[in-house]
């Protein structure tokens, strides 16, 4: 080996410095169409699959290719166990909000979501090919009690008291308006997301509003197929009042108190009782949700 | 030496040097890279509107793509990491010994514009290291007016200190403004060749077909054995006088001083080189190179109004030769410095013009289509291979990264309601991610090759520098995007709009002088 042969010496070196002495050639030209041959047949046996499996195809022994659908559950709160039919899917956390089960067969498909002190989320999904449906979850506590509202400027100094001014803008929440705008009670108000909401002849309903827009999974009783209209509340009780709140609806009614609902079309929306007491009426101020049962204010608060 | 008239177009350098109907032939051309390119993102971003499933398909295909390129591409370049691990240990001259080559010259080009003495002196110093008979190699130290008396005095300096050491030894002065050139190094490199030709080669009558030409760059450092390599590689050529030589540029002079960004770049484009001289057919010169002298100056040397002369001269001898003329790839490196600057921005300021300048050879595409057009006597198939792999080459440099980190997710974005309900758009990050993920084994190859080709980690450097050597192929997603697709896509819109680039030279400046190589 000639003197300085090895320039950058390095801890190869030796490896590198051997005293071989046949030149060696480049690659092939045969090797070359080898391996790029070889590599086109791979891609394009590759590409049919993979093309197939990202559209939901997979393959099932006896049956052959299968077009399967998806499911995406979406829980906000972290110590939630997720169940897809009857299997646990995971539990949610801090970094985990999101539970993406693919290879499911068409069809309707059960969720459970369960979180302790919550009551129980189920959702009845119908999963169709090549679609992902999702749904969130809506946890509300299993024990709601309303904590009682004491103007300061009434109370002795030594119970839990609202300032007055706060207990002050509660209360005038309830004054009827100056001038009634109409005998029934209607209220009509807008998710950001071309929601509408209306109290129509005692029920209450959600409305799709922007008509350009596929509406989100929760109008569509199964992916293909969406609805414009949510009734939240339809059965034998007048609703007087409703309103947005938390991503569902407050509303109440005469005989029955104040209640708390999903919007979700698919079976079944949660409804919880908030206040059940005939005759309570409610207002959303400055995002407390406020209860009057004869001239007492509660807040329902944990939600 | 005039051209021959039919080969008038050889030395077009812009579609404004051209009239009438070639003008606009030529105009077209160059707008072609450009169009490709913005044209292929366009469509892009188009389907993700408006049929996202197509635009996720693509996706998908191009992720496939991808690592199946990354395994091809990477067995070129263990490949040629071996050949160029076993021509370092071949004696070459043990080799030349049944081989005439006493009359063999070895005429060395380094132009230089504002570097320091040292930066100079350290490139004259490597050939004295060369194994090669010193009186067998000539000089030329290739000085621009427009640099000032101090550069030229730096010249003399070197010229003073060196020129007794080597067979000759000349200092050019290429003059400035000069009509129908562009300042830079082609122009000034030419004009040192004719010099030589005059002062060095027909005053001490040699034969210009025993004459290899190295054009170099001011800081191109030589392996011993270069000059025996390069004679072994001419003498036993099927076709001396139709063939260049291309070694491997490997930036090593400064790595260790280099930032990490650079040190990526610096090795991505060595082995880009390396994949490269495993597949000729591809290959063009680039940077350093060698080239016989005859032809060379058949071709009236490198072309003086253009920026990428170091690839256009293979063009030029390959359309002057009707299609017979190649390069044959060295497998033995030339060591050149890394791209360092004062601080971290300047580094990438000047890695990012350095590399718009190199993906300008862009420019390369109008002339090759246009001189296939003027030249019946290249062989279509030729034509074909040559004009398809070079506007696929830059195709790719510039649209492939963008597609795979960019737009090719922006279904996902701007797909609608509609197709974000579909398997297709949650499994598309999912395969493509996958797909992308195993292209990782690229970098693995490309960081243990890097690892072997580094210098000895100089004492003053710990072990922590030796472990960053190996994670900085982490930057290289980040590196393709910034630092080869946009510059590249610059570089091709401005041809484009006919907004062209001049020479940008890259300041070379060190902390300490090159490493000894001998």
């Amino acid at each position: 080996m000639p003197e300085g042969a090895c320039p950058h010496t390095n801890f190869f070196q030796k490896s590198w410095c051997g005293g071989i002495l046949a030149r060696m050639q480049p690659l092939s030209k045969l090797k070359r169409r080898l391996y790029l041959y070889g590599l086109i047949s791979v891609f394009i046996l590759c590409l049919p699959v993979v093309l197939l499996y990202a559209n939901g195809y997979r393959f099932k022994s006896g049956a052959g290719f299968v077009r399967t659908g998806s499911v995406i559950i979406t829980v906000a709160e972290g110590g939630a166990i997720v169940s897809l039919d009857g299997e646990e899917v995971g539990t949610s956390g801090f970094l985990r909000h999101n539970f993406y089960v693919d290879n499911l067969a068409p069809g309707k498909h059960q969720v459970v979501v369960l979180r302790e002190g919550d009551r129980e989320w189920r959702r009845t999904l119908t999963v169709e090919q090549e679609l992902v449906t999702d749904a969130q979850a809506f946890l509300v506590p299993m024990s709601i009690v309303p904590a009682p509202l004491v103007d300061s400027a009434k109370a002795p100094t030594s119970t839990t008291t609202t300032p007055h001014a706060t207990y002050e803008s509660y209360r005038t929440a309830f004054l009827p308006p100056k001038k009634a705008a109409t005998s029934t009670p209607v209220v009509a108000l807008h998710n950001p997301e071309s929601e509408g909401l209306s109290v129509d002849d005692g029920n209450v309903l959600v409305r799709w509003t922007d008509a350009g827009i596929v509406p989100p999974s929760r109008y569509c009783p199964s992916p293909s197929v969406c609805v414009a209209l949510i009734p939240v509340e339809s059965g034998q009780q007048n609703t007087a009042r409703a309103e947005f709140f938390r991503g569902g609806v407050v509303y109440a009614t005469k005989e029955g108190g104040v209640f708390l609902s999903e919007i979700d079309i698919r079976p079944e929306p949660l409804t919880v009782p908030l206040y059940p007491v005939r005759g309570a009426d409610f207002r959303i101020v400055d995002g407390h949700l406020i209860v009057k049962d004869g001239t007492a204010l509660y807040e329902i608060t944990g939600l | 030496m005039n051209l021959p008239k039919e080969y008038w177009y050889l030395h077009v350098g812009r579609a404004n040097e051209l009239t009438g109907r070639d003008r606009v032939i030529y105009r077209f051309f160059e707008m072609l890279p450009g169009l490709l390119s913005i044209g292929t993102l366009l469509l892009f971003v188009a389907l993700s509107f408006l049929v996202p499933v197509w635009a996720a398909y693509l996706t998908i295909i191009f992720s496939i793509y991808w690592l199946l390129k990354t395994v091809y591409l990477s067995v070129h370049l263990r490949h040629n990491f071996k050949r160029v691990r076993h021509n370092l240990g071949i004696d070459w001259n043990d080799r030349l010994k049944n081989i005439s080559h006493g009359d063999v010259l070895h005429l060395v080009i380094f132009p230089f514009y504002t570097e320091g003495y040292e930066v100079v002196a350290e490139s004259v110093r490597a050939l004295l290291r060369s194994s090669w008979d010193h009186k067998r190699i000539a000089v030329v130290i290739a000085a621009e007016e427009r640099a000032g008396k101090e550069q030229r005095a730096v010249a003399d300096r070197v010229a003073k200190d060196f020129g007794d050491k080597f067979g000759a030894f000349i200092v050019t002065e290429h003059p400035a403004n000069v009509t129908g050139e562009i300042p830079g190094k082609g122009s000034n490199i030419s004009y040192a060749a004719e010099e030589a030709r005059v002062r060095i080669l027909d005053a001490q009558n040699i034969p210009y077909e025993k004459t290899l030409v190295s054009a170099f760059d001011i800081d191109t450092v030589v392996y011993p054995q270069y000059f025996s390599c390069l004679t072994w590689h001419f003498l036993t050529s099927e076709r001396p006088e139709r063939t260049s030589f291309q070694p491997i540029p490997l930036y090593n002079n400064n790595i260790w001083d280099a930032p990490m960004l650079s040190r990526v770049i610096a090795y991505s484009s060595s082995f880009w080189q390396m994949i490269q001289q495993e597949r000729p057919e591809r290959l063009a010169t680039f940077s350093s190179h060698a080239v016989p002298f005859k032809p060379l100056r058949e071709v009236g040397y490198w072309q003086k109004n253009v920026v990428s002369e170091d690839s256009r001269i293979f063009w030029n001898l390959f359309v002057r030769f009707d299609g017979d003329y190649d390069v044959v790839p060295m497998a033995y490196p030339v060591s050149m410095d890394a791209n360092v600057a004062p601080n971290l921005w300047g580094t990438a300021r000047n890695i990012y013009l350095q590399h718009r300048r190199w993906t300008y050879g862009a420019e390369n595409i109008p002339y090759i289509l246009f001189a296939f057009l003027k030249n019946p006597r290249i062989p279509f198939g030729k034509k074909l291979r040559a004009a398809f792999v070079q506007i696929e080459g830059f195709w790719s440099l510039t649209t492939n990264p963008l597609v795979l980190f960019a737009v090719g997710w922006m279904p996902l974005i701007v797909g609608g309601r509609a197709f974000n309900a579909t398997v297709l758009s949650y499994n598309l990050p999912l395969v493509a991610k996958g797909f992308l993920t195993a292209s990782l084994f690229g970098l693995i190859v490309s960081a243990a090759i890097a690892m072997q080709l580094v210098p000895e980690r100089p004492r003053e450097k710990s072990r922590f520098h030796s472990l960053m050597h190996f994670l900085q192929w982490m930057l290289v997603p980040l590196t393709m995007v910034i630092f080869s697709a946009i510059p590249g896509l610059d570089a091709q819109i401005r041809l484009m709009l006919g907004r062209y680039l001049g020479f940008w030279v890259t300041p070379k400046t060190r902390k300490i002088s090159a490493p000894d190589v001998a």
